[in-house]
């Protein structure tokens, strides 16, 4: 199977810059520079249909063509290696394999989108990557391929890596931008969106890890070519999943958008641990509706996923068995999500702590039969918030409460967990 | 413009307005609770929710734009559920004290509850209690009431500028808190008070003093400082317990300390309640009669036997109008003496002839509010947090807000450095040499409004001449600043259709005339008095100087600036007079010349050969210790009348308590006095003194009228701009003498006057006078913070504790000229802020 972001994969070890550009590393880049216009540039990645890697799944080349083409003035690209999303660890994965062909996609983007100056907003914790990055940032400097006048272009762009302090909540585009401007990393108000207003008032553009090392690849080979690396006809391109819970191969592995669940499950996962038995499971991290073994044959691409009732998000599949408790698993992600809410709007501050409180109360066998109501309520206003992380946190309750109601009588029935 | 539907309505309003604001032009109102209009939206509360057709989710209306043909329906049962939710959400964390908290029967949550209709709570949780900060001085925060709307944030970054809290902490725990932990540390103006819709952040001298429902309310406008706010004061038991304003205001319910809190003053146990008299050398109390038989027939012998040019009186700009007016009656006709003076003759009275003389106007040439749109802002020699806030509260508005250009001039870092574009950190005494500088890279720049010169001034080709023998590097050394300074000031400055020129005490009183005059040309090379929004304005501490002045409490002028025939003397030759033995008899109305005037040791001498020193005032001092008679007057809250500030708005302020004890209002007292001297009947109320003042200046009228509660009608009269504006001559600025340390002597933003040093509030934060020294010379003289330091100039040394800092510059000291216990301002020659002297550890 062809690999994208994978392709320069060293067992063990990062792949040297030396070695990257030998298995045509930067070619993108150069062909772009010297043959290619920033419009030709953002055009294939639009022809593609490529979309953001991140979550969300927003079209990377309708969202660089928000950004206005004759303002006087700076713009910003920004590379969110926020990877906070339980369940994720992808953009971890492949930049502790492969730092370049992220700095190769976030030039061919500066250039698109005509931006000087680009940051790459990562999580704390993520040292190797950072310093694989920084890495990466001096040796494409030293190669002329970053900074001043790349390739003899005429083009110039600088990166600057900045670490994060550490919330969740960072890793939405808008806190981010107010977490890099040094205030409270608080989600602004859209509209104005970051295309049009967005770090320090300029026109930004935030895409994810994965979305821009996908960039040189599209460049290099063709809109065409990457789009039929999908298996279905609307899907386009390879997706890292990051499977975790109780399947044999818990790795990062790059696999053709659109394999169907159960294929990704019985091929590339290596099927359940032995002796374990599917139940469910989180088809896209931890802010997506659960899928159950009826769902084996959805297959994983953004629209498929999406009209099956979840969403591919970041491609974090975590697998439950039989044994795990559903309440419990779902407990679990909203004390993530309640301690990560950034505490500004009122649904979610005072909204996602009740709900743990809820669920912390029929776990423990205190629940009463109203409490389904008031659960399905809360996942009805809590979409009502100002950034996407409660409409997210109520993801799994909405699941729970669609595919496990059972389960939840249960516990309030029996006046304990039936699982311990 | 964008045209759309509200409730199938149509509107259209310009880009960019929100849901909320079109409504409203509709006149349908969308219920709020973190929405406040003086701030930025917020849109954290959720309670605006409205439907726009087409969207699957509700849109916040306070922040959300109109878009072309869009359709919003902002009641329907759905959000009127979804808002109730919101309210049930807020209310299952929040402690629900209502019979103890502070904000009860006038919280905001309380009254969304209610017109929201969520009167049960379907939710239930555990509380979680969050600590209550006692630990903060003025204001106590109590989190677990706190409903996390940003307004005290929002009003403590965006209008004050304290930066003092912010949101801290994440989800649940997320609290409004100081930035470090540490106990509040910032100018304490309580806005944050005021903006809170509940108990979380709440006044300390004012919990448990009532519920807010059983005080008399009354509109007034504030005592201290001349932006004249427009407050209200809260009265139960003939004693003010609070001091609030709201954003319907002139100052958009924005106070400062001083207005907020410095009202405890009205209840410092130093407070004459009854007249006294001098008796064998001890001062006794005495009632009305007794002490006005006795003034009067002192008057009457040293009128008798030396004349009326032996007596004097000096005024004050914290009394009325209508009390200035009657003072410079009872001296002028009652009396027959001329000489009366203020200690606006310590600066303001001439720089406002040099304006009156080049604008035409008295005091500023603008309203304040037109320096928020302004275009570009200089502040020159004054330090408006401590001299006006309300003014700095529309500088800071206007270059965060509408993004004007400010230069700061000051020997200081003063607070509004940190929005200034640029700042000048001139040498002491530089003022005219800076001044100067900035005309001189203006022409060499071709910044100069030349379409104004050329339109509407003369003189400015003899002015052009003048600089033209100047060298800009000279200029730059003698001010202590960079020649590309200047020209980056100039820069920001220049070429501007909106220009404001603010200049101070500083300049006002320390520069002098020519100072002064050289501002005025700096604000004509600007065309500042042509901008609609800007304009030229002097600012002075305290409040009633210009209605003082209006009122012709100065020798040269009657009331309306009618000249007077023959002047008498002024403050300083009436010390002179004093000194020589022709004046005999002062009068001091509200002025305490030992506490805050330079010279004042000089002045305490003289006052000793005084035959008769009547002292009215509203607390015992060293002052009035040294008087034969004392009258004991009212406060502003005490009395009725009206003020009027530097930009010549004329406010009414009403009597809110009665005086206490036997002390009575102080119009009513020299109405008595001017009645026992002259036999004329003695005015009934305060009404028919200004129906008597407005007819004898000629430039006051109008009529008292309650709008929403509050007197106003009141006006003076405007002369009109002059056909052409003269630039004056420009004067040569000699370098400043270099002094090894120059004191500077000024206001802090803790207080104003040395009226609020009676204010217990006040002094919680700010308890005594102290001498700022800067870090680098601390360390030269071994000098710590906290120790002591002898500061001395001539012949007179004050004491007081160090302040280390860096705020002000190597070489320069500075001290508060509040406080009576320092006496800072005693070192300081008559018409000076800075003076050189000498510096050591004491």
């Amino acid at each position: 199977m062809e690999q994208v972001l994978f392709r320069h994969n060293k067992p063990g070890r990062p792949v040297t810059f030396a070695e990257y550009c030998a298995e045509g590393g930067f070619a993108a880049l150069h062909k772009a520079l010297k043959e290619l216009s920033p419009d030709d540039v953002q055009r294939a990645v639009i022809d593609s249909g490529l979309r953001g890697r991140g979550g969300a799944g927003f079209p990377t080349g309708k969202k660089w063509s928000f950004v206005p083409r004759d303002l006087p003035g700076p713009r910003y690209l920004i590379c969110n290696c926020d990877e906070m999303e339980p369940g994720t660890y992808k953009d971890r994965a492949l930049l502790e394999a492969n730092p370049y062909s992220l700095v190769e996609g976030m030039v061919l983007a500066g250039y698109a989108i005509g931006v000087s100056h680009a940051f790459i907003f990562i999580r704390r914790g993520y040292e190797l990557p950072a310093a694989n990055l920084r890495h990466a940032i001096a040796e494409a400097k030293e190669a002329g391929l970053l900074g001043r006048n790349i390739l003899g272009s005429g083009f110039s762009m600088e990166i600057d890596i900045h670490l994060s302090a550490g919330r969740y909540i960072c890793g939405e585009e808008t806190a981010l931008m107010n977490a890099l401007e040094g205030v409270r990393a608080n989600p602004r108000a859209k509209p104005p969106f970051p295309a049009v207003k967005g770090l320090w008032g300029r026109p930004t553009v935030v895409n994810n890890v994965e979305t821009l090392a996908n960039v040189p690849y599209i460049v290099a080979n063709g809109a065409t070519r990457f789009k039929g690396l999908a298996t279905t006809p609307e899907g386009s391109g390879m997706k890292l999943f990051c499977p975790s819970g109780h399947v044999r191969n818990t790795v990062c592995m790059e696999l053709p958008l659109g394999m169907t669940l159960g294929e990704i499950i019985d091929g590339p996962c290596g099927g359940m641990l032995p002796g374990k038995k599917f139940k469910a499971c989180i088809p896209g991290g931890a802010s997506t509706p659960y899928f159950t073994a009826d769902h084996f044959n959805v297959p994983m691409d953004f629209d498929a996923v999406a009209k099956a009732g979840s969403r591919l998000g970041t491609g974090g599949i975590v697998v439950f068995d039989e044994q795990t408790c559903m309440v419990g698993a779902t407990l679990n992600l909203t004390q993530f999500f309640a301690r990560e809410s950034c505490g500004w709007c009122t649904p979610c501050r005072e909204g996602l702590p009740y709900v743990r409180e809820i669920l912390t109360r029929i776990e423990a066998g205190g629940g009463e039969p109203e409490d389904i109501e008031i659960l399905r309520e809360h996942v009805h206003y809590l979409n009502y918030t100002f950034c996407a992380l409660a409409p997210g946190a109520m993801g799994p309750v909405e699941g729970l409460l669609q595919l496990f109601e059972d389960e939840i009588r249960e516990h309030i029935t029996k006046r304990r967990c039936p699982f311990r | 413009m964008v045209s759309l539907t509200i409730d199938g309505k149509n509107v259209t309003v310009p880009a960019g307005t929100t849901i909320l604001d079109a409504a409203a032009q509709l006149g349908i109102t969308i219920p709020t609770l973190c929405w406040l209009q003086k701030v930025s939206p917020t849109g954290a509360c959720r309670v605006c929710a409205v439907e726009v057709e087409g969207v699957d989710r509700n849109m916040t209306a306070c922040n959300t734009p109109v878009k072309e043909g869009i359709k919003v329906t902002t009641q329907s049962e759905a959000l009127t559920a979804a808002r109730k939710k919101i309210m049930e959400l807020m209310l299952v964390n929040h402690p629900l004290d209502c019979p103890v908290c502070d904000a009860g029967g006038e919280c905001g949550l309380q009254d969304a509850c209610y017109e929201l209709d969520a009167v049960r709570q379907d939710y239930s949780a555990v509380l979680e209690r969050r600590p209550i900060r006692y630990d903060w001085s003025l204001l106590e925060s109590d989190p677990n009431r706190c409903i996390l709307c940003e307004k005290c944030v929002k009003v403590d970054h965006e209008i004050v500028g304290a930066d003092a809290i912010a949101v801290v902490n994440r989800g649940e725990a997320t609290i409004i808190d100081t930035v470090d932990g540490k106990p509040l540390n910032c100018e304490f103006c309580g806005n944050c008070i005021e903006a809170c819709p509940t108990g979380t952040l709440i006044s300390k001298p004012f919990k448990f003093r009532g519920r807010p429902w059983t005080f008399t309310v009354t509109k007034s406008v504030c005592g201290f400082c001349s932006t004249g706010c427009q407050i209200e004061y809260h009265s139960r038991n003939n004693r003010v317990e609070r001091v609030t304003s709201s954003d319907t205001t002139y100052n958009n319910g924005n106070l400062c300390i001083n207005g907020r809190f410095g009202y405890a003053y009205l209840n410092t146990p130093d407070r004459l309640t009854v007249p006294l008299v001098k008796e064998g050398g001890a001062q006794v109390s005495a009632d009305w009669n007794r002490a006005m038989t006795g003034a009067v027939a002192k008057l009457k012998e040293i009128v008798a036997g030396a004349g009326p040019q032996a007596v004097a009186g000096i005024g004050s700009p914290r009394v009325t109008n209508e009390e200035s007016y009657l003072f410079q009656k009872l001296l002028r006709d009652a009396i027959g003496t001329g000489n009366i003076d203020s200690e606006a003759r310590l600066g303001y009275a001439q720089a406002q002839a040099v304006l009156q003389g080049i604008f035409g106007c008295t005091g500023a040439s603008a309203t304040i509010d037109r320096i928020d749109r302004a275009q570009a802002i200089l502040v020159i020699g004054c330090d408006l947090n401590a001299e006006s806030t309300g003014v700095e509260y529309r500088v800071i508005k206007a270059a965060t807000k509408n993004d004007a250009r400010l230069v700061l001039a000051n020997m200081r870092n003063v607070k509004l450095k940190k929005y200034a574009n640029a700042h000048l950190s001139y040498r002491p005494g530089a003022e005219l040499a800076l001044i100067t500088g900035l005309m001189k890279a203006i022409l060499d720049e071709g910044l100069e409004n030349k379409e104004f010169i050329a339109a509407a001034t003369s003189g400015f080709a003899a002015l052009q001449g003048a600089l033209a023998s100047q060298q800009l590097a000279s200029l730059a050394e003698a001010a202590g600043v960079s020649e590309a300074s200047l020209r980056e000031a100039a820069r920001y400055l220049g070429k501007k259709k909106d220009v404001a020129v603010i200049f101070g005490a500083d300049v006002i009183r320390g520069g002098g005339v020519e100072t002064v005059k050289a501002v005025a040309n700096l604000a004509l090379l600007l065309g500042a008095p042509m901008a609609e929004n800007g304009g030229i304005f002097p600012i002075e501490q305290k409040n009633n100087i210009q209605g003082m002045l209006d009122m012709g409490v100065a020798p040269d002028h009657l009331p309306g600036y009618r000249p007077a025939a023959a002047p008498g003397k002024d403050l300083w030759q009436i010390v002179a007079g004093i000194e020589q033995g022709t004046v005999k008899a002062l009068y001091l109305l509200g002025c305490d010349p030992l506490a805050t005037f330079p010279e004042s040791d000089r002045i305490r001498k003289a006052l000793a050969r005084l035959d008769l020193l009547i002292v009215q005032d509203i607390a015992t001092s060293e002052l009035t210790g040294l008087a034969h008679v004392v009258f004991p007057g009212a406060a502003a809250a005490e009395k009725s009348g009206s003020f009027t500030t530097p930009d010549n708005r004329v406010q009414c302020l009403s009597r809110a308590v009665t005086p206490p004890g036997d002390a009575r209002e102080d119009w009513d007292i020299i109405g008595e006095l001017i009645s026992r001297l002259t036999g004329a009947p003695h005015a009934r109320s305060v009404a028919e003194v200004t129906v008597e003042m407005q007819e004898a200046s000629g430039i006051y009228g109008g009529s008292c009228t309650l709008v929403d509660g509050r007197c106003s009608g009141l006006t003076k009269a405007m002369p009109a701009a002059p056909a052409t504006y003269a630039f004056s001559a420009a004067t040569v600025p000699a370098a400043p003498a270099v002094e090894p340390f120059t004191l500077i002597v000024g206001p802090i933003g803790f207080h104003n006057g040395s009226m609020s040093t009676r204010s217990a509030n006040n002094l919680t934060v700010s308890p005594a006078g102290f001498v700022e020294v800067a870090s680098a010379d601390a360390a030269r003289l071994g000098i710590v913070d906290g120790g002591s330091v002898r500061v001395t100039a001539a012949n007179v040394s004050i004491t007081g504790p160090a302040k280390v800092s860096s705020r002000i510059q190597a070489g320069t000291i500075f001290a508060p000229v509040h406080f009576r216990d320092l006496k800072a301002s005693s070192l300081l020659p008559a018409n000076a802020t800075s003076v050189g002297v000498k510096v050591e550890k004491a």
